[in-house]
């Protein structure tokens, strides 16, 4: 009993997303179809790679929400470079221009404690303006064809992009469970005084978290450009409202301290069936978008709730 | 010996003035921006350029002055953008079907104060502070959007202008001056009373700043921010009716970026989230800042492109320099 308890307990998303693939086939046959399953695995990949950044961010206890600018910007570069120089040459500059708006964002939030949100606010607006002026406000196609093998390839049915989405969550996992700065993270999310009481230096580790969000977001911004084939500046708009519930979903808290990349992984699973399965029942995308927006409410109410549940104020 | 004594009051003097420009950013920038338009355009100064800075920007400054009511209350509202295109296809549409400006009017501000009585009470159950406003309300931005798209079905709703009653509250003049003004400045002056006179003005900026004072002092600091929240929807609601009064259209994606822009613009008037020095005043600077800079922009034939960037940068100073001042 206490181990269907405790397994309930931690792999109930898990337990979920298995019972959506045992019930909904009786349904829709289709929906354990090839072709969709393979639509499920690449429906994860952008997303995902941004939810894992975000995710040590929450863990950290700060939030970023220029994700989707940053997304946008990256996708921008890597289009326009990746034309004119070698692909590994075009990643590298996407991903250090991601990586600097990180930067400023975690500077200002970790060394000069400015509210998170409003920062981010500040680098959403400018970065996303940063997109349409390197774009000139118009979608880049991308000419090269290794970019388009790249999106295309597969190791046996998986994508090669969902293989290198999945090796980066395990990664991840390692660096989270196994090292001391993993291990300081969580510490300094958890309880930052006792951190700083404790000795950790816990502005290195906001900054370093928001740095590698960003950075993270800009992978995600490449890996998009790579999939379609361009790179747009208006992508990744509805991000933040997109990522946020996968990774809360998975049993990462908001308030920080609590959760980890296999569960965000499971987050990502679950959210992505939810809308996958949605499409299957022609239900409007608007609908869906209501949807989406009563499981981020439901989701951060909950979690608020039970965090503050005890406070009189 | 002599040389200590006479750089001590030099530098000392120096970091006072430092101290008094950061003080007063607000009206720095609006001064320096002024003297930008008149070096850099002869029509700036002009009754016509002025009139029309003042009608740009009266949407945001009815946006900005509820802003910064919630700012003041220790909170963030994200959902303002879409909760204006929602109130602006529902009123377009209601105006086309009743004919009537009265229940087009009624029904917008009706739905803004629903949105935000939403959102305050959703705060009000979590006991959030000002991070936690901003996810709730990121969820009602995504359902607000998608009811504005659902009662449209993603079409543009364009006025009937036989109304004209309704037109004339964005085009129509009283004694010379725009209408759109007049409504920013009344709605301005109406919570510049509020804050500043009212005891509910000062429990609101009170219970924004210190959470433990007003729970030891009896004062229900749910029901304020509640108040907040069902004010700033209002003012989505009021600038709904501006908005498609001026245009004569609405699509549901009309609201889209407003929301930054009333925060920015009550950032850069020196509110502080949580800071009991905030006024209207000061928003009202930073609402001209905005205008102006736009304007300038404009006047000089820069992109709009490099207008958004420069916003970002400006928000992103006034907000390190609002933690310098002194609380």
């Amino acid at each position: 009993m206490t181990i269907a308890k405790k397994a309930f307990k931690n792999y109930r998303i898990w337990m979920i997303s298995i019972l959506a693939f045992l019930i909904v086939p009786l349904i829709k046959p289709s929906f354990i179809s090839m072709n969709n399953i393979e639509g499920i695995l690449a429906s994860m990949i952008t997303y995902g790679i941004v939810a894992l950044g975000l995710a040590m961010t929450l863990i950290t206890g700060e939030i970023n929400i220029s994700i989707g600018s940053v997304m946008a910007f990256s996708s921008v570069v890597f289009a326009i470079m990746v034309d004119k120089f070698p692909m590994v040459i075009a990643i590298a500059a996407a991903l250090a221009c991601s990586t600097l708006f990180g930067l400023i964002d975690g500077y200002f939030v970790a060394y000069k404690k400015l509210p998170a949100f409003m920062v981010s606010v500040a680098v959403m607006v400018s970065v996303r303006g940063l997109a349409l002026a390197v774009s000139g406000e118009q979608p880049i196609a991308i000419m090269s064809d290794s970019v388009m093998k790249l999106g295309m390839a597969k190791v046996g049915p998986i994508p090669v992009l969902f293989l290198f989405f999945l090796v980066c969550v395990f990664l991840l996992e390692f660096f989270l469970q196994k090292t001391q700065t993993g291990r300081n993270m969580y510490a300094v999310g958890g309880a930052a005084e006792v951190a700083a009481a404790y000795g950790l230096n816990t502005e290195k580790y906001k900054c370093l978290s928001l740095t590698f969000c960003s950075f993270m977001a800009g992978l995600g911004g490449i890996l998009l450009a790579i999939r379609m084939c361009s790179g747009s500046p208006s992508v990744g708009e509805d991000a933040m409202p997109s990522v946020l519930p996968m990774i809360v979903i998975g049993g990462t808290a908001i308030s920080g301290g609590k959760g980890g990349m296999i569960k965000t992984l499971s987050g990502i699973l679950l959210m992505n069936l939810i809308f996958n399965i949605m499409s299957m029942f022609n239900i409007y995308v608007n609908i869906q978008n209501l949807i989406k927006g009563g499981i981020l409410l439901i989701i951060v109410v909950a979690d608020k709730y039970i965090e503050n549940k005890n406070k009189k104020i | 010996m002599s040389v200590k004594t006479t750089v001590a009051p030099k530098a000392d003097s120096l970091r006072k003035i430092g101290r008094i420009v950061i003080e007063n950013l607000n009206w720095v920038i609006l001064i320096l921006l002024v003297l930008a338009g008149l070096l850099f355009s002869d029509n700036f100064f002009t009754w016509n350029n002025m009139s029309n800075v003042l009608k740009q920007v009266s949407i945001n400054g009815v946006l900005a002055a509820g802003f910064t009511i919630v700012i003041l209350a220790d909170g963030f509202d994200l959902s303002i953008g879409t909760i204006i295109s929602v109130c602006a296809v529902v009123a377009v549409g209601t105006l086309n079907a009743t004919k009537s400006t009265f229940y087009a009017v009624m029904v917008s501000l009706v739905i803004g104060l629903a949105f935000g009585i939403f959102n305050g009470i959703l705060i009000r159950i979590i006991k959030g502070s000002n991070s936690d406003s901003f996810l709730t309300t990121l969820g009602t931005m995504l359902l607000a959007q998608s009811c504005a798209y659902t009662y449209s079905g993603g079409f543009n709703i364009y006025c009937d202008n036989s109304i004209t009653s309704y037109r004339n509250i964005g085009k129509g003049m009283i004694m010379g001056i725009p209408v759109l003004i007049i409504i920013m400045f009344a709605v301005m002056l109406i919570f510049e009373f509020i804050l500043k006179k009212t005891t509910l003005g000062r429990n609101i900026k009170l219970s924004g700043s210190n959470r433990v004072a007003v729970f030891m002092s009896g004062i229900n600091a749910h029901n304020i921010k509640i108040f907040s929240f069902a004010v700033t929807g209002l003012c989505a609601g009021i600038a709904a009716i501006m908005l498609t009064a001026r245009t004569g259209v609405a699509s549901p994606s009309t609201g889209y970026g407003y929301e930054v822009d009333a925060a920015t613009a009550a950032i850069i008037g020196g509110n502080r989230e949580g800071g009991m020095r905030g006024s209207i005043i000061k928003t009202l600077t930073g609402v001209l800042i905005l205008g102006f800079i736009t304007n300038v922009m404009n006047l000089m034939n820069i992109n709009t492109v490099i207008q958004t960037i420069t916003k970002g940068i400006i928000l992103l100073v006034a907000l390190y320099t609002n933690r310098m001042k002194k609380a």
